[in-house]
């Protein structure tokens, strides 16, 4: 049996739908992050969970407990919040031993734990500073620590990075992970910053509208993304949209170039039915123009094209080119980048089996 | 430039003669020995204020004023805190109402509220009529906006949601968070509205006069009568109530000063 | 969701003992004063207030209305020239200062008010005597125990009041207007008549209802000063409360309720032009 299972949840606010059917089974020590762009019910799906709101219809079952029918503050789930937080009035340490004090534990006990706490989150000697004189990095990691102190079954973080700095919030969500890994407390991580939740996660549930987009371990989401909407949200992708021309070789027909694809993606398609093919920049190798007409063997796209943008992005550099009339991007290393220059016409280079099909729906939109 | 800058001067120069002149007369007067053909007070002694604080009375009406201060003061914070905080939370439908409730005593002068205490608690098989319990609840509801605004304030400048889900998170209950978070962070609101309460409270006349007068005398009510029987005596009363309703609105100055919060002052007669 | 609807009604609960409080000590006590000023003898009627107008309570009315607009009228006039030159001080003690005094001396009033004006205006006071010394002689036209003395004990706590009142709406008014009506070729005159005062005026007509509803209330201030002597309308009700003049209730009742009425009117004028979409009242 899961540890978490959600099932079924929706919630609407003034007629409208925020969360729409959402499910997910979450086994004990796993790591699971909520990811989508603002508005799609990310937040709102974890605080149904903590109990801040109240879900129109569905389950959360922890085990065999119906979670739903407890108070928000009887449910033993942790929450870190967005804006921290810590009570004002309290200092850090204080602010640790809150829930311990509020379930009456005796006092020895509550040193330890505390001091244990302010020792995991890396700040034993601020336990005596004030919310107002810690940075928000230190705050934000108080905030874990007292969240952590209540020995929670859950613990639940809602976008905890999103008002530090760059710099702190690479740094920080490593602790997190790290910290998580080491107690093996099952979490569930509200983020919109895809970078974040596929570097820490175990499995990442793409959200939009309220619709849970695909759920997966974010290797999988990222090269197998279950709709165009998943396959731009994560990364980058190129999507060239075409015609399927045999679908039992794996052949699509993207404007005048013929593209090879791996042939089980296209099996069980009609000839002739409209698709887009997905390609990630970094998957297709930029090589010099080569004279004679492009050669085609079995399993490669050889496509020329011609450069019109690059784009410096620190260690990899994109660009931008031109195929025929469409744009297609491309990754090289930065080190590689002299080599090209622009309007320089090149060669573009990618194996079949690194190219995604989607059968547009009719109506458009590939789901 | 010259000619308006001497204009603002002649202004706030003639206002700030208006407000401090009769309190400065007052002072000077409690302390002469007789102030009644010169333009200076004729000798000065502490002669009224030995005879007006000698008293037996002098203690009981302060202690008096005091004790329905506190104690309005004490209903007050206890029925409107929560009041507060549980509309802002969680039933904010509620907030009209308690609003409207709020907002009508601006528009109740003294006398008619005693008119309407009277009339309606004498049909009324309660021992309330006379009492000094009746002036506590007749000060509770005039004193209602003064203590609510600055609540209402504060709880909206701490983020009270936020801080409330957090509290929740960690096992507290509704109480527990009042108690322990919410109002440890709204002190400064509550003190506020405590200071302003307590001044109105105790510069209060009409209702203690026309409600309990005779049976539980207050300090205003010792004041009034010494205006009719030595205004030497009086006067060092007036100097007692001006110098209670200074440090009052000081306090809440100072406290206005150490934190953001709105001012909130409006004259009660 | 029967659970959700549950925790909606003890959250009621908690209300509770505000709005039974309400009830009890502000609504029930207006509400009994409503009925009994409708009641007579012969039942619903109107007759108490046919009798709430005889000559002496009506000229209790004039005297109150009077008093409460004059008082009114030169607290918002007094008060705002104070205030146009607190805020146009370029000296922040200053400002900071006189907004202080008149912070505190706004909830001044009453009894201990009036006492001083006794001893500052009143046969042998001190001004008097500053007046006579200068060749002034005030008595005995004037005396502080009439309505003019009670207008001055007023002005006394209106100045104050006005003051707190416009200080927000005069900040309000943005410099950036005054350049742009000077940019486009308005004098100082013009700018005021075609700009700030308009922009003001909510501001200024609401606050004048609050001074007047303020004055209107009054009692302490006037059974100090003048006790009986002046005939205003809180002193005629305060009267009929302890029995004094005649006993008659339900007289009382009527001419609590009218001004209620008064008061009702200001207090909701001031509240709607608070709410007036150039956000220009305090």
């Amino acid at each position: 049996m899961p540890y978490i299972e959600l099932k079924g949840l929706n919630k609407s606010f003034a007629g409208k739908p925020a969360v729409r059917d959402f499910a997910l089974a979450m086994e004990k020590g796993e790591f699971v992050s909520l990811l989508g762009p603002s508005g799609c019910g990310k937040s709102t799906t974890l605080r149904m969970v903590a109990g801040f709101e109240e879900p129109d219809s569905g389950e959360v079952w922890l085990g065999d407990e119906n979670v739903l029918i407890s108070p928000p503050h009887r449910r033993g789930m942790g929450f870190v919040f967005q804006s921290y937080a810590l009570f004002p009035h309290l200092t850090a340490w204080n602010n640790v031993a809150f829930g311990l004090r509020i379930a009456g534990r005796p006092a020895g006990e509550i040193r330890r734990r505390v001091e244990e706490m302010l020792e995991l989150v890396d700040l034993r000697e601020a336990g005596g500073q004030f919310p107002r004189q810690l940075s928000g990095g230190q705050q934000q990691r108080v905030a874990l620590a007292r969240a952590l102190a209540i020995e929670p079954r859950v613990l639940l973080l809602d976008e905890p990075l999103s008002a530090l700095d760059a710099v702190v919030r690479v740094t920080l969500r490593e602790e997190i992970r790290r910290i998580q890994s080491a107690l093996g407390i099952t979490t569930l991580y509200v983020t919109h910053d895809q970078e974040e939740a596929l570097a820490i996660s175990d499995r990442v549930v793409v959200m939009r509208d309220g619709w849970v987009e695909q759920v997966g371990t974010p290797e999988a989401v990222y090269a197998e993304p279950a709709s165009r909407f998943v396959a731009t949200f994560i990364g980058k992708m190129n999507q060239l949209p075409g015609l399927v021309e045999q679908a039992q070789e794996g052949r699509v027909l993207w404007g005048a170039h013929r593209l090879a694809v791996p042939p089980a993606a296209t099996a069980g398609l009609a000839a002739g039915q409209a698709v887009v093919v997905l390609v990630r920049p970094e998957a297709i190798t930029v090589t010099p123009a080569t004279p004679g007409g492009p050669v085609e063997p079995a399993g490669e796209n050889r496509v020329p094209a011609s450069i019109e943008i690059l784009t410096f992005l620190g260690s990899v550099t994109r660009l931008s080119l031109e195929v025929g009339g469409r744009r297609l991007l491309a990754d090289v290393t930065t080190g590689d980048r002299d080599r090209f220059r622009r309007g320089e016409p090149v060669q573009l280079v990618f194996p079949a089996a690194a190219c995604r099909v989607l059968a547009e729906q009719p109506g458009g939109g590939a789901r | 430039m010259r000619g308006r800058a001497a204009w603002r001067f002649v202004v706030l120069a003639l206002f700030l003669a208006f407000m401090l002149v009769p309190l400065l007369a007052t002072v000077l007067f409690s302390v002469s020995i007789r102030w009644d053909r010169s333009l200076w007070p004729e000798g000065f002694t502490l002669r009224w204020w030995q005879a007006v604080t000698a008293r037996s009375a002098f203690l009981d009406t302060l202690l008096h004023s005091l004790a329905v201060g506190a104690a309005t003061v004490a209903v007050s914070v206890a029925l409107v805190t929560p009041t507060a905080y549980w509309a802002h939370l969680r039933v904010p439908r509620a907030k009209p109402w308690i609003e409207l409730l709020a907002i009508v005593p601006f528009g109740l002068p003294g006398v008619v509220l005693a008119l309407g205490l009277i009339r309606f608690y004498s049909g009324v098989p309660l021992p309330l009529i006379n009492t000094p319990a009746i002036l506590v609840a007749a000060y509770v509801v005039l004193t209602l906006p003064f203590m609510y605004r600055p609540l209402v304030n504060a709880l909206e400048a701490v983020d009270a949601r936020t801080l409330t889900e957090a509290a929740q998170s960690l096992g507290a209950g509704g109480w527990q968070t009042l108690l322990r978070v919410i109002l440890p962070n709204i002190l400064p609101g509550v003190v506020n509205g405590s200071l302003l309460v307590f001044s109105t409270v105790f510069a209060e006349f009409t209702l203690a006069n026309l409600l309990v007068g005779t049976r539980f005398k207050t300090f205003p009510i010792y004041l009034v009568e010494f205006t009719r029987f030595d205004a030497r005596q009086a006067s060092a009363l007036a100097v007692i109530s001006f110098v209670v309703a200074w440090l009052a609105s000081l306090l809440i100055l100072w406290l206005a000063g150490r934190g953001d919060r709105p001012r909130e002052t409006l004259a009660a007669r | 969701m029967s659970e959700r609807r549950r925790r909606r009604w003890t959250a009621w609960i908690v209300l509770a003992p505000f709005f039974l409080f309400g009830l009890a000590f502000e609504l029930l006590p207006m509400l009994t004063l409503v009925r009994s000023s409708f009641t007579t003898a012969a039942g619903w009627s109107l007759g108490n207030f046919s009798r709430a107008f005889t000559p002496v309570m009506i000229d209790s009315f004039r005297n109150s209305l009077q008093l409460s607009a004059v008082t009114a009228l030169l607290g918002v006039i007094g008060g705002t020239a104070v205030a146009y030159a607190i805020v146009t001080s370029r000296r922040r003690v200053v400002r900071d200062t006189l907004t202080a005094l008149a912070d505190v001396t706004a909830n001044f009033g009453g009894a201990p008010l009036a006492f001083a004006f006794i001893i500052t205006l009143g046969s042998t006071g001190v001004v008097t005597l500053l007046l006579k010394a200068a060749g002034i002689s005030l008595y005995p036209h004037f005396r502080i125990y009439s309505v003019s003395g009670l207008a001055i004990a007023y002005v006394y706590f209106q100045l104050p009041l006005m003051i707190l009142l416009i200080v927000p709406a005069l900040l309000g008014l943005k410099p950036e207007w005054r350049e742009a009506a000077t940019n486009l070729g308005a004098t100082r005159l013009q700018y005021w008549l075609r700009v700030g005062l308009p922009v003001l005026a909510p501001s200024l007509l609401g606050s004048f209802l609050l001074l007047f509803a303020n004055a209107f209330g009054a009692y302490a201030t006037a059974w100090t000063l003048t006790g009986p002597d002046v005939n205003l309308v809180t002193v005629q009700i305060a009267a009929l409360v302890r029995g004094e003049v005649q006993l008659d209730p339900a007289l009382a009742d009527a001419l609590a309720l009218v001004s209620l009425g008064v008061m009702g009117v200001c207090v909701v004028g001031y509240r709607w032009l608070a709410t007036r979409p150039w956000r220009a009242a305090p």
